[in-house]
């Protein structure tokens, strides 16, 4: 046991050593080479530093060498393949391998620089030096000249007042789709002065915009960005900016956050299939917002920012930002609109109008942004895009109120918001309500009509709004446009805007009545509860008559017709009716086979065993019990009707309880339903089953036209919904 | 062929902008859909959106010489070029890459030999395809109706017809009476009978074309007793066409 043990402890401390004693030999042996260059009077530091040195030495003389071999042999093969083809004279393929030669010639020429002069000389420190005439030479080769030194370099990190004066040059950003290059620095102090004498507001870090022609942007670029400056720095979106006659570059704060699609993304984390829980609901609300209040303060400006899109809107600590100048257009510019834009975020008029070549201050610019915040917004319920514009689906569970905000955001032109502040406001009240859910789209202020006109939501403008703010934000950057306030993002911009009215709740704004029209009101509600005492009485007597019917029937066997449904005042009650062959569903879905209602999902009762079916919450409905149970397995029953939807509720919930294969039986196509569907409507047309003459057309028309149908459900009639059926076997017996 | 499909493709040969935008808003998606199966592995999402650009850029050089009386279907015809504008764009490539200075073929060869993908690729216009290109005309027919019958009619239609919800719901969430609900989604029906028409009157180069209507339930023939079949047809085309664009997001 001593001896294993023994062992064990043994093998520990060799496994130990076997770890520790090359380490102590690596490091000694460092240690030495650091006193051998320490004697040769390099000193500490300079082994520290020469080591990498020494290394990217090395590494740089291998690639190199390599890449010089290599590129001679294939500018060797490129110059014999031009070469062939011009024996055999194919112009183009002459050209492709002479490039090809060029560009492999060009590329030794490198390597042998960098092998004879760039590496040793790197490796004796001269590399700052060396890097700024490896830089400046080719630009002063090739530029044209006059270029002005500071604009047409791209400044490298850690630089003051290299490429853009006054300003700290901390990292780069990765460029968007302009082109653009894009660097994060820091103001120095003077410039900070200059900023704060000029009334500015100075952020910590600004985000530096910078086209060059040198660098490959084109001028049309530079001229786009630059037409919407002045508007754009009354907004506190851009701090200043600077042009000459080869680059441009503009000067925006920094702020960091995240883009709103990862936003989106995370918001639905959670929620699965379930769509936004209330709390998400709630924040997604506040984002959408904060972007309508936004846009209305753009569109006092006169600006349109012309890409509203999630990736262009930045949540950070004080709420939403809209971001990106790119596209950013005077409302009344007299130029040709463009096509410029997002799909899915841009609205397909836009693109209409510019193909006819209309101009910008010809159309309603503001219009087209307010349809991508519903489009936004959209994003945020289903955390996907529009892919259907404005006839996209909601396939997530979220308030029908604020599905129609959607709606009336991405509306045709002339039905859409009249101003976002619109948008906003109606967004403002859905936050103030009580139950979101419960809220219908006929209560918001748009279709109240109780929004104020455009002009007057339209030029209030936040009141704490601030300067643009910018962040990495993933894959792209941004700029962004900040509000400065204390609270967190769903509840800050509540504070933000100068133009809305305080939150108005539903239940308030109903409360609003005066006391007259209350004791209106309170007469009006006692002489409806006198009526329903009546109609109680009524309807019990009804009810008392027709259980006296069912009972009758049952006693003699016989099928007792029902009385048209048109017979009965519209508001009345509907009354179980277990007649063959025809039904009555009752809504609210007492009873019924799984409809739906009122947002309530009832289970299909029709598997009663007994075939007995319940009284109570449910309503008997034996019969259509007893047709589906007589039906052999597979039947084809089709189920249709004016009342489509029912219909098609029916059908999905008859299948769904797996007891037959009611109506759309795999092996009926959808052209014969259809076919069937239209055979019955003709014979029917609005008719009822219980209409004799009808009923004997159908059976007339299904013997000849469809015998392999075994059974009809015929649902019709909205309030209440009516289900007749008709069993084909049994009917053609009769 | 129909006077209007006459008149579109003479709006299209006299590269009339509405006539263009028309057709690529309609036919546009189903392009990138189109190529971006065709291409899968070969080529990324920003190409295939430049690439149905450039098919609808070929399609505006061969109108001129496209003959629709030779009974070509609309769809087949689309189709054609676009797999011939991707099998360009591959050779391309392939003749940048090699440098062999391979001659990308030009669309008249299109003319002279038929359409390639015919002959080469034996990709012929499937099930898929043609529902696409179904779908994409009732859509542009449902967005014709969106744009000329008013907000609330086209709400009713939407939130009753489309999304089958009940007519008291609709009326509860609209401020109007379920009569009201009612008539406003009838006239939405009658301007979605009128711009089907118009829309397969449009896009119809033969009577097959036509046939498509009647045989996905959306008779045009306005006889009331056939009002919910239609309605019913619709909404699942609708539902349909919702649901193939949100597996195409999510793929």
């Amino acid at each position: 046991m001593t001896l294993v043990g023994s062992g064990i402890l043994l093998l520990f401390f060799g496994a130990i050593m076997a770890i520790i004693i090359p380490a102590i030999l690596i490091w000694i042996a460092v240690r030495a080479v650091g006193f051998i260059f320490s004697v040769v009077g390099m000193g500490t530091k300079t082994i520290r530093f020469g080591g990498g040195s020494l290394i990217r030495f090395v590494k740089g003389m291998l690639n190199d060498v390599v890449s010089l071999l290599s590129g001679l042999i294939s500018a060797a093969l490129a110059l014999v393949l031009g070469l062939t083809n011009i024996m055999i004279l194919r112009g183009k393929a002459v050209k492709h391998y002479f490039t090809a030669v060029e560009d492999e010639s060009v590329a030794v020429v490198q390597c042998a620089y960098r092998l004879a002069i760039g590496h040793p000389l790197r490796l004796f420190g001269m590399g700052p030096a060396l890097s700024n005439i490896e830089r400046r030479l080719p630009a002063m080769i090739t530029g044209p000249s006059g270029t002005r030194r500071g604009t047409s370099q791209v400044p490298t990190s850690g630089s003051e007042g290299d490429g853009f004066e006054g300003y700290r040059i901390l990292s780069q950003l990765p460029t968007g789709g302009s082109g653009a290059l894009l660097h994060v620095a820091r103001p120095t102090s003077e410039k900070a002065d200059e900023l704060r004498a000029r009334g500015i507001a100075v952020p910590e870090r600004v985000v530096i915009k910078a086209f060059s022609l040198v660098t490959g942007s084109t001028l049309p670029q530079i001229v786009r960005e630059s037409r919407a400056l002045e508007a754009a720095g009354r907004l506190g979106l851009v701090l200043e900016h600077r042009l000459d006659e080869s680059a441009f570059h503009y000067v925006m704060p920094f702020v960091a956050g995240v883009t709103l699609d990862v936003t989106a993304a995370k918001l639905h984390e959670h929620s699965g299939n379930e769509g936004l829980g209330a709390a998400d609901l709630n924040n997604a609300i506040c984002h959408s917002r904060d972007l309508a209040r936004i846009l209305g303060h753009f569109h006092s400006e006169g600006l349109w920012h012309k890409d509203i899109k999630p990736s262009n809107l930045i949540v950070g600590p004080a709420g939403l930002h809209v971001v990106d100048l790119g596209l950013v257009t005077p409302l009344a510019s007299a130029m040709t609109l463009t096509t410029h834009g997002t799909e899915y975020y841009r609205d397909p008029e836009l693109v209409r109008l510019a193909m006819k070549g209309v101009k910008v201050h010809q159309v309603d610019g503001a219009k087209f942004d307010i349809y991508g915040s519903g489009a936004v917004l959209y994003t945020l319920l289903e955390n996907s895009f529009p892919a259907h514009g404005s006839l996209s689906r909601f396939n997530l569970p979220s308030p029908r109120a604020l599905q129609f905000v959607v709606r009336k955001a991405m509306a045709e032109m002339d039905s859409r918001y009249e101003a976002a502040g619109h948008m906003a406001q109606d967004l403002e009240f859905l936050l103030a309500s009580e139950d979101l859910w419960s809220v219908q789209p006929a209560q918001l202020p748009s279709y109240r009509g109780t929004l104020p006109a455009p002009e007057d939501v339209s030029h209030r403008a936040p009141s704490n709004h601030q300067a643009p703010y910018h962040t990495p934000g993933g894959t792209d950057w941004v700029e962004v446009v900040s509000k400065h306030t204390d609270a967190g993002p769903a509840t800050s911009a509540a504070h933000a805007a100068g133009w809305s009215s305080p939150p108005i709740s539903p239940r308030r704004s109903l409360n609003r009545n005066s006391r007259r029209r209350r004791r209106r009101g309170v007469a009006k509600s006692l002489a409806l509860a006198g009526l329903g005492v009546l109609s109680a009485v009524f309807y019990l007597a009804l009810f008392t008559q027709a259980f006296h019917q069912k009972n009758l029937a049952s006693d003699l066997g016989t099928n007792p017709m029902h009385e048209p449904s048109t017979a009965r005042p519209s508001n009345q009650r509907v009354m179980p009716q277990i007649v063959m062959p025809q039904y009555e569903m009752p809504r609210n879905g007492v009873g019924s086979p799984g409809l739906r209602s009122e947002g309530e999902y009832r289970t299909p009762q029709l598997d009663d065993p007994d075939g007995t079916g319940s009284i109570g919450d449910g309503i008997f409905q034996p019969s259509l019990l007893q047709v589906l149970s007589a039906l052999p397995h597979q039947s084809s029953v089709l189920v249709a009707g004016p009342n489509t939807s029912y219909a098609s509720t029916l059908r999905e919930e008859l299948i769904q309880a797996g007891l037959l294969a009611v109506a759309l039986d795999t092996s009926i196509s959808v052209e014969t339903r259809r076919e069937w569907m239209a055979g019955v409507q003709v014979q029917l047309g609005s008719g009822l089953l219980s209409d004799e003459g009808a009923r004997v057309r159908v059976i007339a028309w299904q013997q000849v036209s469809a015998p392999e149908l075994d059974a009809l459900i015929w649902v019709t009639g909205d309030d209440p919904v009516r289900a007749e059926v008709i069993h084909f076997e049994d009917a053609s017996d009769h | 062929m129909h006077d209007l499909t006459t008149n579109f493709v003479s709006r299209l040969r006299a590269r009339d902008p509405e006539a263009w935008f028309e057709l690529w808003e309609t036919f546009g998606p189903i392009l990138r859909a189109q190529l971006a199966r065709w291409g899968r592995g070969r080529i990324g999402p920003e190409t295939v959106a430049d690439l149905s650009q450039e098919t609808l850029a070929a399609l505006s050089g061969a109108i001129d010489r496209h003959d629709p009386s030779k009974g070509a279907r609309f769809s087949t015809w689309l189709l054609a070029i676009a797999k011939y504008t991707l099998s360009d764009e591959m050779d391309k490539r392939y003749a940048q890459k090699r440098g062999s200075g391979v001659k990308p073929l030009s669309l008249s060869a299109q003319d002279d030999d038929g359409p390639r993908f015919d002959v080469e690729g034996g990709e012929r216009p499937d099930e898929e395809y043609e529902s696409l290109v179904f779908e994409a005309k009732v859509d542009a027919a449902l967005r014709q109706v969106e744009r000329s019958v008013g907000f609330e009619d086209f709400e009713a239609f939407r939130q009753r017809v489309l999304e089958g919800q009940k007519g008291k719901a609709v009326a509860e969430a609209l401020g109007a009476s379920e009569a009201t609900i009612s008539r406003r989604a009838s006239r939405a029906r009658e301007a979605l009978r009128a711009a089907l028409g118009d829309v397969f009157s449009k896009y119809s180069f033969t009577d097959e074309d036509w046939a498509e209507l009647p045989r996905n339930g959306l008779e045009l023939n306005p006889k009331k007793g056939l009002d919910a079949s239609f309605d019913e047809a619709v909404a699942e085309i609708w539902l349909r066409a919702s649901r193939r664009r949100q597996q195409g997001q999510r793929s």
